[in-house]
């Protein structure tokens, strides 16, 4: 398994390889350390000024490469490439395609809560076109050294799309042997003012949600390997951060959440609930293409039916 | 049949105590006065004398007091058992606990009619304005065949399928109406009503009120039993019970004071509408206040303020009754009167959008093909007989379970239960025969599906677990 982390001189960056560091302890993971450099000119310029650049880009590539060796230490196995592209997404959607990448770790934009997850303008781009799960790194995400992936929590709706990152979730959760959480959040949608059927219609439909919710996630469970240990659990709130904060979280949870339909097959497109979820997680969030299954469900069935043990 | 859903199992499926609601515990006078005039000016006063006048003459003042005091004292009855039942689904939830299931179904049928019906009443008035508003803006009317039902030279009312549709679309979408949006649909129904009274007043004529009652006692009662219509929604303030700040005190002047000021602006409206013209005249005027603001001061702006305010506020009327409705097809679902698919959950949207649909199309319909008289008499009907059954369900459980806590208690029981069923009752009585057929065609139809279906299905039937308080 490849993990690629996008690196940047930041905050951000810093945070993104520490959640990156954490993924690799477990499992058979390698990482790649991903900074991406602005293009130079390729041919020669004026009084080499674009060669001078070119040095300084390449010195700022090898000192925060350095840094990143550091901080990674030696007991997770990483390799560090710089890619020169006209743009981070290029240069990350490039560097997925050669290393072969399984999923993708990114910062957060500095804007936002400290603790929470803001879409800055690479993320946003990868979030449109990544066909890989992209995991988003909370703001100021520090982990310690020796932090490891303790569980996966997966978001689920009962919908066919929420059946993809369920799926997704499931195939995580065996490659680093963690055990798995359902969680259903019910928000209690607004009420209608002035209503004329009082002020408890929005609480019916919201307990209404909750059976149909545990029906769907009993109906999930079902079909799970039976070697990964499971917990389910609804949450309600009044909107979804206090939906999410009521949720006992354990240090290096990560939550996966799906796609929408509205964007394009196998690719990351948040929908409005995930982008809710996504802004408001305390937790690092993994975003499932759409259309992921069909690898998934290869890769979980062919484990379900003859190494269990892997 | 006569089964009774035990009021701690309504009580245990709602969780009422868990967190609160969105509005703050701490609804005062004025707020909750505000919320009953919200919810009730707007239904019918733009569209109701065109319908009413004719039938009592310039008597439709003593129609609108006696049709006020009704609803006035219903709207005490519901605080009462709102306050007992706190849950959700209006009326039918208080039958389903007083008088048994087939009651309750009976009552919900009528509900229907209240908020179903009357949403498409609703939306023909608007399609009226929204026809007046054009004309006073460019000069152009839709012919009749896309602005008219069936039965009066038209094929059907486009303009009032496409507010159902606009409607149920935002219900899908999880739209609400907030405190503050009603406050602003209260300030600009209020002021283009007192604008009509304003500028009606300088065409006043005395002369219009004589003979004051041509029509004699029979006219206004018959009027009030169309002008009912308008009152719908003073009943939505006893809902807010749980959530009003002494609802003791605050609850019953809350609904006298919006009774008051409802009734006045009514008054003041008719007032100056007949002053302004011969009753006669009122007699199938399409978008009736706008046309006499046109009539009167010979120019269109006037009748394109008044078109305008009435589009806007008939909207957000809309969209409340719309989801009313759902909401209580919802809580039918959920008690197994009424099919699985009512109270499915999308799992994207969060909202019963199959029920959604089902009542758009549904509303749509009757909007887009049903007279305008029609739908009101029905509307007044089916509203009439529910708050009936209200009041007598105050004095039945005030006698089967005397005991249960109650927030709010009715003053002066039993005469106050007692009259308000008594006038409902004798409203009900000046309905014209027609409606009387359509209803009992209707209730036959609900006995219909409650005998195929509900009986059978119906949670308490199967004996699902429904929590009581015996721990079982």
């Amino acid at each position: 398994m490849n993990y690629l982390v996008g690196l940047t001189a930041d905050r951000g960056g810093r945070d993104a390889l520490a959640l990156g560091r954490m993924l690799a302890r477990t499992g058979d993971v390698t990482l790649t350390v991903c900074i991406v450099l602005p293009e130079v000119w390729g041919h020669p310029s004026l009084a080499r000024v674009d060669a001078e650049y070119a040095a300084f880009l390449a010195q700022y590539a090898e000192d925060t490469i350095a840094e990143a060796r550091e901080f990674i230490g030696d007991e997770v196995r990483a390799e560090y490439v710089s890619t020169p592209a006209r743009t981070a997404t290029e240069g990350l959607m490039a560097t997925v395609t050669q290393t072969d990448a399984d999923l993708v770790v990114l910062g957060s934009a500095r804007h936002g809560p400290f603790g929470r997850f803001a879409v800055g303008s690479v993320t946003n781009e990868m979030l449109h076109t990544a066909s890989v799960p992209v995991v988003l790194t909370p703001r100021g995400y520090s982990p310690g050294s020796d932090a490891r992936l303790r569980r996966v929590t997966c978001a689920f709706a009962g919908s066919t799309r929420s059946r993809t990152a369920f799926d997704a979730a499931v195939q995580l959760s065996r490659r680093h042997g963690l055990p798995l959480r359902l969680i259903t959040l019910v928000v209690r949608d607004r009420q209608m003012y002035p209503s004329q059927v009082g002020y408890s219609a929005e609480r019916l439909v919201a307990e209404q949600w909750r059976t149909q919710a545990e029906e769907a996630q009993n109906r999930a469970l079902d079909t799970l390997p039976y070697d990964v240990l499971v917990e389910a659990g609804v949450v309600s709130g009044r909107n979804w951060e206090e939906a999410l904060d009521s949720l006992p979280w354990e240090e290096g949870e990560v939550l996966v959440v799906g796609s929408s339909r509205l964007g394009p097959v196998r690719r990351v497109f948040l929908g409005s609930n995930s982008t809710k979820i996504v802004r408001s997680s305390p937790v690092p969030v993994v975003v499932i293409p759409r259309g992921a299954d069909v690898h998934l469900d290869e890769d979980t069935s062919a484990a379900r039916n003859s190494d269990p043990e892997r | 049949m006569f089964r009774k859903k035990p009021v701690e199992a309504f009580i245990t499926e709602t969780h009422p105590d868990e967190e609160g609601g969105e509005l703050s515990r701490s609804i005062g006078l004025f707020q909750l006065t505000m919320f009953g005039v919200g919810a009730t000016i707007g239904t019918g006063i733009f569209i109701i004398l065109t319908e009413a006048v004719p039938e009592a003459g310039p008597a439709i003042i003593v129609s609108f007091i006696l049709a006020g005091i009704t609803a006035a004292l219903t709207a005490v009855c519901y605080a009462e058992l709102a306050s007992t039942i706190p849950v959700s689904g209006s009326s039918y939830s208080y039958t389903y606990a007083t008088m048994g299931e087939i009651v309750a179904f009976g009552v919900a049928a009528c509900l229907l009619l209240e908020y179903g019906v009357s949403s498409a009443a609703v939306a023909v008035g608007w399609a009226q304005y929204l026809d007046e508003l054009f004309f006073s803006l460019f000069g152009f009317r839709m012919p009749d065949v896309i602005l008219a039902a069936p039965g009066e030279g038209g094929i059907f009312n486009f303009p009032a399928i496409v507010l159902v549709t606009l409607c149920s679309l935002l219900l899908l979408r999880g739209a609400r109406e907030s405190a503050t949006v009603n406050a602003v649909m209260v300030i600009i129904k209020i002021a283009v009503l007192i604008f009509f009274v304003i500028i009606a007043f300088t065409a006043f004529s005395g002369d219009n009120f004589t003979p004051f009652a041509p029509l004699g006692f029979a006219g206004i009662g018959v009027a009030a039993s169309s002008i009912f219509f308008t009152f719908i929604g003073l009943d939505a303030v006893s809902t807010a019970g749980e959530e009003v700040h002494n609802p003791r005190r605050t609850l019953p002047l809350a609904i006298v004071l919006a009774t008051i000021i409802v009734t006045t602006v009514y008054i003041l409206v008719a007032v100056a509408g007949i002053g302004a013209q011969q009753y006669q005249e009122f007699e199938g005027q399409a978008a009736g206040l706008a046309v006499i603001l046109r009539t009167i001061t010979g120019s269109a702006w006037p009748a394109a303020v008044l078109s305008a305010g009435a589009v806007i506020s008939i909207f957000s009327v809309t969209l409340v009754t719309l989801y009313g409705q759902t909401r209580i097809l919802f809580a039918m679902g959920r008690d197994g009167m009424l099919p699985e698919i009512f109270h499915r959950i999308n799992p994207t949207s969060l909202v019963p959008v199959r029920n959604t649909i089902i009542v758009g199309i549904f509303v749509g319909v009757l909007a887009g093909f049903i007279p305008l008289g029609v739908l009101i008499d029905l509307t007044s009907m089916g509203t009439l007989v529910a708050f009936t059954v209200v009041s007598i369900g105050v004095i039945i459980l005030r006698r089967t379970q005397p005991d249960l806590p109650r927030g709010f208690r009715v003053p002066g029981y039993p005469v106050t239960p007692i009259l308000s069923a008594g006038s409902a009752l004798y409203i009900i009585s000046q309905l014209p025969y027609s409606t009387f057929a359509l209803f009992a065609v209707w209730l036959g139809v609900a006995a219909i599906v409650y005998f195929t279906y509900s009986a059978r299905h119906s949670r308490l039937a199967r004996g699902e677990a429904v929590a009581t308080e015996e721990p079982e």
